[in-house]
């Protein structure tokens, strides 16, 4: 059916963990776009997780078409990388334990945000920090700290993955994000938008349900 | 599909199938499904309340834990009263702990140490068995003689008049591991029900059963919405 990014983000339950998967795409620029205007206008606190310079890469294309897209409204918990873009930017320093990263991060995600309405948080390129990941205790640690954050109420993240990416990876792994997670999203562009299909969520009512978003007026700023 | 959806189970059909779980048994729920796992330990611990049966939850890597805070985005609260869980390595302590094990890699250690918690967390009751994030276990083996160690002692289990074990697996995170221990495990198990997505259904594929439940099908579909209802 016809929606609105408005209307998907608040079926979306404060607390939830939700795996957005995609194919080679401007998936991400266009999610980023939508949510950056979405949080903009109702005045949610919008959280980036930016690891290895994915923000950045998402910016440049948008510059590269000339084409506007305001997160200065955004907090972002940098991880690893080099170019700093976004609203307040606050270094997490990557390090291939998980134990070190995740103190690291947790030291830094609590304080980004606010009491009241609970946050978006747009988690990009984390498909990147598990090519570091050395051996299977080791990704363990790092899911299990990731689940540690499931029903966290002050928060709604959004782990925007490249699912052709998990093939390099051993099997294991992306059956276990998605096991974590309360939501499971896979997402296609279409020339007019994007298509978004609900293969896992906790409202029952949600499962097997597609929902279209036309774009065209976000990205040429007709809106 | 229309006969498909004029067929779902009810509740009674999952009773009928649960009840024919019998003591010393080992039944063996492989999930390929999104929600399958927590749908099925939501119909187990509401089964085990109503039937008066304690449960022990072994929770490995807080496999338990992650289905719980889904329980709570689903806005669900099954009893958990009866509940104890033991917990092997893991991070999260949800529900009610009666014993913590460190994760031991050498199996022989960590069977010793879990048979020896749950014989002083259960004393002579019978019980249910509910085993979460079993084949986490096997990631960490590195060989097969591990692995058979493991499956021995399944073996062993069988025939155990006090326990009724039911696993809850994750099919698609087991058969990842480079040991996939999936068809070992199958043989010793006493049944096998695989839970898949079927559009916006659940089917569970009775594998390897006794069950003899609407005329001898080997399928049932189950619609989500219905197992939340149900209790």
């Amino acid at each position: 059916m016809e929606a609105t990014i408005s209307m998907l983000l608040e079926l979306v339950k404060p607390g939830e963990t939700v795996i957005v998967e995609y194919e080679t795409s401007y998936v991400p620029e266009l999610i980023l776009k939508l949510v950056a205007d979405y949080t903009k206008e109702n005045n949610v606190p919008f959280v980036i997780d930016d690891y290895f310079d994915s923000l950045y890469t998402l910016l440049a294309h948008y510059d590269i078409h000339d084409l506007d897209v305001d997160i200065g409204h955004s907090y972002v918990l940098k991880v690893g990388g080099r170019n700093e873009v976004g609203g307040t930017v606050k270094h997490v320093k990557f390090h291939p334990d998980p134990r070190v990263l995740l103190m690291n991060y947790n030291e830094n995600f609590l304080p980004s945000i606010g009491t009241e309405t609970p946050a978006i948080n747009l988690v990009l390129g984390f498909e990147s920090a598990l090519y570091f990941v050395r051996d299977i205790r080791d990704f363990y640690r790092l899911l299990l700290g990731l689940q540690r954050y499931v029903g966290n109420k002050r928060r709604k993240a959004f782990y925007i993955l490249h699912s052709e990416f998990f093939a390099n990876l051993p099997r294991y792994i992306l059956p276990e994000l998605r096991r974590i997670a309360t939501s499971l999203w896979t997402v296609k562009s279409y020339p007019a938008g994007i298509s978004v299909s609900v293969l896992k969520s906790p409202d029952m009512g949600l499962l097997g349900r597609q929902f279209n978003i036309d774009i065209g007026g976000v990205v040429s700023g007709e809106r | 599909m229309e006969s498909v959806r004029s067929s779902t189970a009810t509740a009674n059909d999952i009773r009928k199938i649960l009840d024919e779980i019998r003591f010393g048994s080992f039944a063996l729920i492989e999930n390929y499904s999104t929600v399958g796992s927590d749908l099925t330990l939501y119909a187990l611990l509401n089964y085990t309340y109503e039937r008066s049966l304690p449960v022990i939850v072994e929770d490995i890597f807080d496999a338990f834990a992650g289905y719980v805070r889904h329980f709570e985005a689903m806005g669900l609260a099954p009893p958990m009263d009866h509940v104890g869980v033991l917990k092997v390595g893991g991070i999260d302590d949800i529900g009610h702990v009666v014993y913590k094990l460190q994760f031991e890699a050498d199996p022989t250690l960590y069977l010793q140490k879990k048979e020896k918690a749950i014989a002083e967390a259960m004393g002579d009751d019978r019980y249910a068995y509910i085993v979460t994030g079993f084949e986490r276990l096997f990631g960490f083996q590195r060989d097969v003689k591990e692995v058979y160690v493991i499956v021995n002692h399944l073996r062993k289990n069988l025939g155990n008049e006090r326990r009724l074990t039911i696993s809850i697996t994750e099919g698609n995170v087991i058969e990842g591991f480079p040991t996939n221990p999936l068809p070992l495990i199958e043989d010793v198990a006493t049944s096998v029900i695989e839970l898949h997505d079927h559009e916006d259904l659940v089917r569970l594929d009775l594998k390897k059963s006794v069950f003899n439940i609407l005329g001898g099908t080997k399928k049932l579909f189950v619609r989500p919405a219905d197992v939340v209802g149900w209790w």
